[in-house]
C-alpha cells in the first residue's frame, strides 16, 4: 500500500502542472473494485470548478492475460472515447517527472458497477430495459475505432490464447479432464479468421457503470488488445456474468436478438454465432483457469486471501457450464 | 477428480488465518464492507467443508467405481484422475465420448452439491 501522504503531494504537482497552479486537491481516497490496479478518487478545486478524478496506475497484482501498460490502457481509452464510446475521459497520462509511477487520470463516472445491484435492484429497473440495446451499440461503437487512431497493440488470435491458457493449466500439475476436453474441443473448432478490430478483452457486467438511466460508462481497458471482435461477445455471455439469470445470455439483462440488433447497426463486424459460441466456451474456460490462478497464489503464499482460497471451489461451476456448452455445440 | 483445491483443511487453514487476522488489534482500518464480504465469504466456505464432510465420501466412492468401470482399471481415485486426464490429452479416449461425458457431467454435479448447490446450472439441471 503506497504512502498516502507522499501520494498526495506527488498528485498535486502534477494536478497543478496540467489544470492550474492554484489548484488543491481534496478527499483522496482508495478504491477497492479494480484489483489489478492502483485506484484512487479525489477531488480537484480550482477557482473556477470542481471536478472528481480517478487516478489509476499499475498495480503489483499480477494478471493471467498480458494486460498492456496503464499509458496504452489511456491511450486506447481516449481513442475509443474519441470514437464516441461511453468511458471515462482521460485527463492527463503520469509523466516521469510526476514521480508516480505509470498511470493516468481521468474522469470519475458515478453510478453503480456491482451487477447483483444493478440486476436486482428496483432503482435500476429502466436501466436494465435500455441495457442490452445500449451494451449491443456500445461494443459496436469499440470495434469500429480506427485502427490508425489506436497505439502499438497485440494481435491476439483465438491459438494464440488458446496455447497461452494451456500452459498456464499445466503450471498447476492439476488433472481437470473437463478442462482438457475443453482445450481439445476448442482447437478442433477454431473460428474462420476475420478482420481484426479493437477488442477489450474484459467487456462483461461487473465493468459496466450504471445509473438509473442505463449504461453510462465503460470500465477496466486493461486486457484490450487486437483481434476477433466476436471474443467480446462470447466472454458477454459467459455464464458466471450472467449473476444466476441464465435465460438471459447479455450480462444477465438481455437476450442475444436485441444486443445483436443494435450492435450491427453501429458495426462494421458481421455476427458470428458459431464464432461467439467458440468464445463463450474459451471465456469459460478462461475463467475456470483464472479461479485456478487465484487459487494458487493463494495456496502458494503469493497473497493470503480467504477470497482466494474460497475461489478454488468454483471450479466446478465452470466444468458444468462447459459440459452443457460442448454438448448443445452439436446442434449450432 | 475427487474435490478441487483448496482440500478441506486448506479452506480451514484460510478461514482460521482470516479470523486471527480480524481480531489482532490495529486492523479496525479495513473499511467494513470489506470485513462483511469476508466474514460473508468464511461462512460459505464452512458450509462447504460441512457438506464435504457430510457427502464427500460417498461421492468419492461413487467416482471411483465409475472410473473403474469406464477405464477398466484398478488404482486410487487421483490415480485414475490422471490416468484418464493424459488420455484424453493423448487423444487415447475420444474428447467426445459419451460415457466420458456421462461420466464428467455426474462428477461436477458431486462436487457442485458440495461446492455450490445454488448455482444456477445445477439447479436447472436438478429442476429437470
Amino acid at each position: 500500500m503506497p504512502n498516502s501522504t507522499s501520494l498526495e503531494a506527488s498528485l498535486l504537482k502534477a494536478t497543478r502542472r496540467q489544470f492550474h497552479r492554484s489548484a488543491i486537491i481534496k478527499n483522496l481516497q482508495p478504491l477497492t473494485a479494480g484489483a489489478s490496479a492502483d485506484t484512487w478518487k479525489f477531488n480537484v478545486i480550482t477557482k473556477q470548478q470542481s471536478r472528481t478524478l480517478i487516478l489509476r496506475r499499475l498495480a503489483l497484482a499480477e494478471n493471467i492475460s498480458t494486460a498492456v501498460s496503464k499509458t496504452t490502457e489511456a491511450l486506447v481509452q481516449q481513442a475509443a472515447v474519441a470514437n464516441g464510446v461511453l468511458a471515462p475521459r482521460v485527463r492527463f497520462i503520469l509523466e516521469d517527472i510526476d514521480q508516480l509511477g505509470e498511470g493516468y487520470v481521468m474522469d470519475c463516472i458515478e453510478g453503480e458497477s456491482i451487477p447483483q445491484k444493478i440486476l436486482r435492484q428496483d432503482c435500476f429497473a429502466i436501466a436494465r430495459e435500455q441495457m442490452p440495446t445500449q451494451c449491443g451499440a456500445i461494443l459496436g461503437c469499440i470495434h469500429n475505432t480506427p485502427l490508425e487512431s489506436l497505439p502499438p497493440l497485440p494481435n491476439v488470435t483465438s491459438i494464440n490464447q488458446i496455447n497461452q491458457l494451456y500452459h498456464l493449466y499445466l503450471s498447476y500439475g492439476q488433472y481437470q479432464p473437463v478442462f482438457d476436453i475443453a482445450f481439445c474441443w476448442l482447437r478442433d473448432h477454431l473460428p474462420s479468421p476475420v478482420p481484426t478490430t479493437l477488442v477489450h478483452g474484459d467487456y462483461r457486467n461487473g465493468n459496466f457503470m450504471v445509473d438509473q438511466q442505463g449504461i453510462c460508462g465503460i470500465l477496466d481497458w486493461e486486457l484490450t488488445h487486437l483481434g476477433d471482435p466476436m471474443e467480446d461477445i462470447g466472454w458477454l455471455c459467459v455464464n458466471s456474468w450472467r449473476f444466476g439469470n441464465t435465460d438471459k445470455p447479455i450480462g444477465g439483462f438481455g437476450k442475444r436478438a436485441a444486443f445483436y440488433q443494435s450492435y450491427t447497426e453501429k458495426s462494421e463486424s458481421t455476427i458470428d454465432e458459431k464464432a461467439i459460441h467458440f468464445w463463450e466456451i474459451f471465456g469459460t474456460l478462461k475463467w475456470g483457469i483464472i479461479c485456478l490462478f487465484q487459487c494458487f497464489s493463494h495456496l502458494t503464499g503469493k497473497i493470503r486471501s480467504i477470497e482466494r482460497a474460497a475461489i478454488g471451489r468454483r471450479v466446478s461451476e465452470t466444468e458444468i457450464d462447459l459440459l452443457q456448452l460442448m454438448d448443445t455445440a452439436h446442434a449450432i | 477428480m475427487p474435490f478441487d483445491r483448496p482440500t478441506k483443511t486448506e479452506l480451514i487453514q484460510a478461514t482460521q488465518e482470516y479470523l486471527q487476522q480480524s481480531i489482532q488489534p490495529g486492523n479496525s482500518q479495513t473499511p467494513s464492507n470489506t470485513s462483511t464480504f469476508n466474514t460473508r465469504i468464511a461462512s460459505n466456505i464452512l458450509k462447504v467443508v460441512e457438506r464435504e464432510l457430510t457427502l464427500g465420501d460417498a461421492l468419492n466412492q461413487q467416482e471411483q467405481n465409475r472410473l473403474q468401470h469406464l477405464l477398466d482399471k484398478q488404482g486410487s481415485l487421483d490415480e485414475l484422475n490422471q490416468y484418464l486426464t493424459l488420455a484424453i490429452r493423448e487423444k487415447h479416449i475420444a474428447y467426445d465420448d459419451p460415457n466420458l461425458r456421462r461420466h464428467l457431467q455426474q462428477t461436477a454435479l458431486g462436487k457442485l452439491s458440495v461446492d455450490n448447490p445454488k448455482y444456477s446450472t445445477y439447479k436447472r439441471l436438478y429442476q429437470q
